[in-house]
């Protein structure tokens, strides 16, 4: 409690006598109504919790920009295209040909790599052609991070997993979690920061014991002089003050040491979870260890957000496109296809989660002379969740992967449409999140909301 | 407009009569605080609050305690150091992490910087323990622990204290010597400790943390 911060009692003491509840028998008879009500209404109270705030996202990175027509927008490979090469014949077997899968009860092609989300398939919500309006690895990042447009390479918006903590957080001691990739908080308060880690192992560290503590009575004297401490900044500032800010750090941290989480991160450890973890994750390379972490961040309750970089390599433009390109893809979709398959566990049908998958751009349709591909714009992104339809909203051009007009409504070509941008993607998915889509300065393509969570 | 003067000046002579009569009057209800305590998270953010680089900090701590801390590298980044390739900008938010690490950092160059400040005979050598009389049995009250102490607030915050009951000496002095007895010998087993408290409660205080 600071002592410093007062606000007036209206409301507390002397209102509460004035204008407060009283128990008189109107108000009895209410309550035993209302009782009777809700006990009436208990066997539909999963229906009724459909509230944000206790649900949770993950935001899944893959770094470099990925090549769309081995992921989330092929091609069938019996065709010849105008503009496309598919390099079919410069792929291993298993990399050839892109799969069927029943999205919102039509068909449509998955990029060979994907195997691993296929069984999520009833999950998914594809955008498709989407414009990132640039082939600057910098400011797509910024822009794919946030949804906003950057100025520059610097991010002018907020990173998505940060509105989502700041919809749905519950109190979470680490509402939000950023693995391996920067966050933006421009517009919320600072307890939706990210907690950062430049890999995932850190998060032991984080929340961890405290290193070199002292003796607990002398620990105990230095949190209470910190907790006494007077700032000559604060005069600076009008709102919370620089003390208070990292006194609720410490008293978080004191709660996570309370708690004991960090052993669910102790991936090696011989324990009945943790087995079942090796058994789901590919655990031997960084991207299984990402979202691995993400999961249990969430599983935990230690978070409500977690952003993370399953992993890069996906700059190919050399000759290894062919080699590094599906293989990096299936490395990630497997450790995120792990991810899901874990997280719905306890929620089969991720009444309560959302996942979302993208990269900062596309790749060239055309080989280039090295044997690789370049930046494209035309991208696709990915979302695992029941607040969307399932399907496919929007294309990129049949014969050379451009940008085309689709329908806002049915996400079908129409001259007449709107050119499929990110601000359109964040809006929608914010929205359907129970969040305020309107700094995307989009209308969200709210048909394609399956439905809507309240904050 | 002398009509409105008039009456403007009508209005606050009523209310300070209407005061001055509630103020005398023998029935006025006695003061009530009409505020209370609330927890620092619910108090709004306004401007948001900014720390030091991690690079900033490291030197600041590396001047402080002459110490370096053993895994600046390893955390650099997770502190918020841009690698300008994937990132361009410094990391300058308050966060648990930061508060954490911090907290690592500090205690672990406190505590070399006292250990080693206890191998010099030449206090003016010392980093920590400068003006303290006797580093061989460290004790709470000893008879330059005051002095000592102005001298870490001016080492580490930059302000310099004259009066020993100035109120920004009172953390520390809390944690050198609550709950002892200055005549009991229990006061020195856990002195190192305290002075090591007292550093690091300075490089982790808002002052050399943010500004």
């Amino acid at each position: 409690m600071s002592k410093r911060y007062t606000k007036h009692l209206d409301s507390l003491a002397h209102g509460m006598q004035c204008c407060g509840p009283r128990l008189g028998r109107r108000s009895l008879l209410k309550g035993i109504l209302g009782g009777a009500a809700t006990y009436a209404l208990w066997p539909v109270r999963p229906l009724l919790a459909q509230s944000a705030a206790s649900h949770r996202f993950v935001a899944c990175y893959l770094d470099g920009g990925w090549d769309v027509l081995l992921a989330g927008d092929p091609r069938d490979p019996s065709r010849t295209y105008d503009g496309i090469d598919l390099g079919t014949g410069r792929l291993a077997a298993e990399f050839q040909d892109p799969f069927p899968v029943s999205m919102g009860g039509t068909e449509h092609l998955w990029g060979p790599t994907m195997r691993a989300l296929e069984q999520h398939g009833d999950l998914a919500t594809f955008f498709r052609g989407i414009n990132m309006n640039t082939v600057s690895h910098q400011t797509a990042k910024s822009y794919s991070h946030t949804g906003s447009e950057p100025a520059g390479s610097v991010a002018r918006g907020d990173s998505i997993g940060t509105v989502a903590a700041s919809v749905h957080d519950q109190g979470a001691l680490l509402p939000n979690a950023a693995i391996s990739i920067p966050s933006y908080n421009r517009a919320f308060d600072n307890r939706f920061s990210a907690i950062r880690m430049n890999d995932p192992r850190e998060i032991r560290d984080l929340i961890g014991s405290t290193q070199g503590a002292l003796s607990d009575d002398v620990e105990a004297l230095l949190h209470k002089a910190l907790g006494d401490s007077y700032s000559c900044v604060s005069p600076a500032y009008s709102g919370r003050l620089p003390e208070d800010e990292l006194s609720i750090s410490r008293d978080r941290i004191l709660k996570l040491q309370e708690q004991d989480v960090v052993a669910r991160f102790d991936f090696n450890a011989e324990t009945a979870e943790m087995n079942e973890i090796r058994s789901l994750y590919p655990l031997g390379g960084g991207a299984g260890r990402a979202t691995a972490t993400a999961a249990q961040l969430l599983r935990t309750d230690l978070s409500a957000s977690v952003t993370t970089r399953v992993r890069g390599g996906y700059d190919t433009h050399g000759s290894d496109w062919n080699v590094a390109q599906p293989g990096n893809l299936v490395e990630a979709f497997e450790a995120i296809g792990a991810m899901i398959t874990h997280l719905r566990d306890d929620d089969p049908n991720f009444d309560r989660t959302t996942v979302m998958i993208y990269s900062e751009f596309a790749r060239t349709p055309k080989i280039n002379g090295d044997g690789g591909r370049d930046h494209w714009f035309a991208d696709t992104m990915m979302v695992f969740g029941s607040t969307l339809k399932s399907g496919v909203f929007g294309a990129s051009n049949d014969q050379d992967l451009g940008l085309i007009a689709v329908d806002p409504v049915t996400g079908q070509p129409n001259e007449a449409g709107i050119r499929l941008r990110p601000e359109h993607v964040m809006a929608t998915l914010v929205q359907s999140l129970g969040g305020d889509p309107s700094p995307y300065r989009e209308e969200p393509l709210t048909a394609w909301i399956a439905k809507e969570l309240t904050p | 407009m002398s009509w409105f003067k008039t009456m403007d000046a009508g209005l606050c002579l009523a209310i300070v009569v209407s005061l001055g009569a509630l103020g005398c009057s023998s029935e006025a209800a006695p003061y009530a605080d009409p505020r209370s305590e609330v927890s620092p998270e619910e108090v709004p953010e306004t401007k948001r609050i900014r720390r030091l680089t991690a690079d900033q900090f490291f030197a600041a701590l590396f001047v402080a305690t002459g110490q370096r801390w053993d895994d600046e590298r390893q955390f650099a980044a997770t502190l918020g150091r841009p690698d300008f390739s994937e990132v361009t900008a410094e990391g300058r938010e308050m966060s648990v992490g930061f508060a954490k690490l911090a907290g690592d950092a500090a205690r672990q160059t406190c505590r070399r910087a006292v250990e080693q400040d206890r191998d010099i005979t030449d206090p003016e050598s010392r980093t920590i323990l400068k003006r303290i009389s006797s580093v061989e049995q460290l004790d709470p009250f000893d008879p330059g622990a005051s002095e000592n102490l102005r001298y870490l607030a001016l080492r580490f915050l930059g302000v310099y204290i004259t009066d020993d009951a100035d109120r920004r000496l009172q953390p520390w002095f809390t944690i050198l010597q609550e709950g002892l007895d200055p005549t009991d010998d229990a006061r020195f087993e856990r002195a190192q400790d305290r002075w090591i408290a007292v550093c690091a409660g300075l490089a982790l205080h808002p002052d050399f943390l943010t500004y």
